[in-house]
């Protein structure tokens, strides 16, 4: 592969396997190792047929096949990092939320949208980041090695089943705050 | 046309339908109104799951919490000018620490290029270059030009290095040499006292001894796959990070730092030079890499002998492979070229470029945190990650 291939498919998709990978791991460190590494393999080819599915197809592969490897090591660094923004959070409470992304609202999005998505069953998931990131059902079912004409019902199931485990998962914190708050009412009440 | 299914319905609606079926079923839709509210709740679903989706983008990108810089040798450093023995003679000794089995891997660590050393020869007054100050005063004289390699490659490619392609020339800032900018770390400059002297240039050039193969690919890889899990309690101590930082280290500058360097001439297929051909040159973007490896065994010899007699000798220049050229940042070297490398500090590792260039590297345990007491003029300017070294 040229030196100019290779910079027409980093500038092409860099971007978007990044970002279709930190969905995937919700790591964006790790989402960057593993497209560096994807670009890396691609380097290697002489020529790819069909490019965007043969890199999220390999970015995928690495994913699955590391995580099998660093179940643990991710574990342990996940436990660090929340322990860490624990700490940081308890840090801000007294700053003034400057940054949307940061705030406690975001964040609880944040957390509920990962929970509906890594409920998905594991091509479902896939296929659905993967057309987010506008990969035709051709391409998805290359990567994924599915038959085109089973991508529709893959993103169907997907697309709804995710719907409606977000809002189970909103119905669940929107519960949860109101007995805690119901609870907390009643204590002070009895003081 | 019989009622579609809602996979069906899906698949028009992204597109994935040929024009004849796409065509059938907008013509069943526009006259079925149990069909035409199926679509409704299509387009619902897929407006709402990737909404959903995007709530995922913002996550933060630090996954290991910050490192805090040893205070005792912080302390030591500033007072001394040079960096602390005790934590060199440690390193030194714990040079194979990744064949520990109690060290936790260096694959979850990230490696910061700290400082890009200048070849200043402005008026200004020099502000402090802390970690080239460390080396050049345990320099060794400077390196000898490239001879032919004694060891090329085995399996590599036989095409001679190529010039850099002038189509990467990157365009720099009128009146600006590229290749001064400098990028300094404040934390590294409060833990040197003395200023760079301007007769101290960084202008040594590296030798070629080139002694990657891909034998040694294949063991680094197997090393690191099989090296235990390093825990962010291990590197917040620096002084036990080792004194080689064995492995392939995936570069990727920051924005505005692309124009900042031109790819020098004498980078590749200088005359008389021992590089050999290059294996997986150019790599493009954020995609260079270093490839530091430990090879030279009078270094290590030297080290023994002065351990052994009670002693630390200075930090000595490793050699190592530069794997990977690269368009923009930094100057065009050709894969397989031979560059120094020395300890300068217990967490910094200097690497001499063929054409002079220095890159400093920092070991942190995540890009944050080396500039985390820099002021934002002062940020690094590239930032590396582990990789696996490519086969």
């Amino acid at each position: 592969m040229t030196d100019e291939e290779l910079e027409r498919l980093f500038r092409l998709y860099h971007l978007p396997l990044v970002r279709y990978l930190t969905r995937r791991l919700g790591d964006r460190d790790w989402a960057e190792e593993v497209a560096q590494e994807t670009f890396l393999r691609a380097l290697r080819q002489d020529a790819l047929h069909s490019e965007r599915s043969w890199l999220f197809a390999v970015a995928t592969n690495l994913v699955r096949d590391e995580a099998r490897k660093e179940t643990h090591r991710r574990a342990r660094l996940q436990q660090l990092t929340l322990e860490a923004q624990a700490e940081a959070q308890e840090r801000s409470v007294e700053q003034s939320p400057s940054d949307e992304e940061q705030s406690p609202e975001r964040a609880l999005e944040r957390a509920m949208a990962r929970r509906a998505v890594d409920a998905l069953g594991e091509k479902d998931r896939l296929a659905l980041l993967m057309r987010e990131e506008g990969l035709d059902y051709r391409e998805i079912a290359a990567a994924l090695e599915l038959s085109v004409g089973s991508v529709g019902t893959t993103l169907s199931r997907a697309r709804r089943r995710l719907t409606e485990t977000y809002e189970a998962i909103q119905a669940e914190s929107a519960s949860e705050l109101a007995s805690g708050l119901a609870s907390a009412s009643r204590q002070g009440d009895r003081k | 046309m019989k009622h579609p299914d809602e996979g069906m319905v899906h698949a028009w609606l992204d597109g994935g339908l040929d024009d004849a079926d796409a065509r059938e079923l907008e013509l069943h839709v526009a006259s079925c109104a149990d069909c035409s509210a199926m679509v409704a709740e299509a387009r619902g679903l897929i407006a709402a799951s990737s909404r959903i989706v995007s709530l995922l983008d913002s996550v933060p990108a630090q996954v290991i919490p910050p490192v805090a810089v040893d205070a005792r040798d912080r302390d030591a450093m500033s007072a001394t000018g040079r960096q602390p023995a005790r934590g060199y003679a440690r390193t030194r000794a714990r040079a194979s620490w990744w064949r520990q089995p109690a060290v936790a891997a260096a694959a979850v660590f990230c490696v910061t290029t700290a400082t890009w050393v200048s070849t200043r020869r402005s008026t200004e007054p020099r502000r402090e270059l802390s970690t080239v100050t460390q080396l050049e005063q345990a320099v060794e004289p400077p390196l000898a030009a490239p001879t032919q390699a004694a060891d090329a490659v085995p399996g590599s490619a036989s095409t001679p290095a190529a010039a850099p392609p002038a189509a990467r020339t990157p365009p720099t800032t009128p009146g600006s040499n590229p290749q001064l900018t400098e990028v300094t770390d404040a934390a590294a400059m409060r833990s040197i006292a003395a200023p760079l002297p301007a007769s101290r240039a960084a202008t040594a050039t590296a030798t070629a001894t080139t002694n990657a193969t891909p034998h040694d690919a294949a063991r680094e890889e197997k090393r690191v796959a099989t090296r235990p899990a390093m825990s962010a309690k291990n590197l917040a101590v620096p002084e036990e990070l080792p004194a080689t930082l064995v492995g392939c280290y995936a570069l990727t500058p920051r924005a505005g730092v692309a124009a900042a360097l031109a790819p020098s001439p004498r980078a590749a297929g200088a005359a008389g030079s021992r590089l050999s051909a290059p294996t997986n040159a150019n790599i493009v973007g954020a995609l260079r890499l270093l490839h530091l490896s430990d090879t030279l065994a009078p270094s290590n010899a030297a080290q023994r002998s002065a351990e052994a007699a009670g002693g630390t000798v200075a930090p000595a220049h490793q050699t190592a492979t530069y794997l990977g050229a690269v368009s923009g940042a930094v100057p065009t070297v050709a894969a397989g070229a031979a560059v120094r490398w020395a300890l300068t500090g217990n967490d910094r590792v200097r690497v001499q470029l063929p054409d002079g260039t220095a890159l400093v590297v920092r070991i942190v345990a995540d890009a944050a945190s080396a500039m985390a007491d820099s002021s934002p003029a002062l940020r690094t300017d590239v930032t590396a990650r582990r990789v696996p070294c490519p086969r």
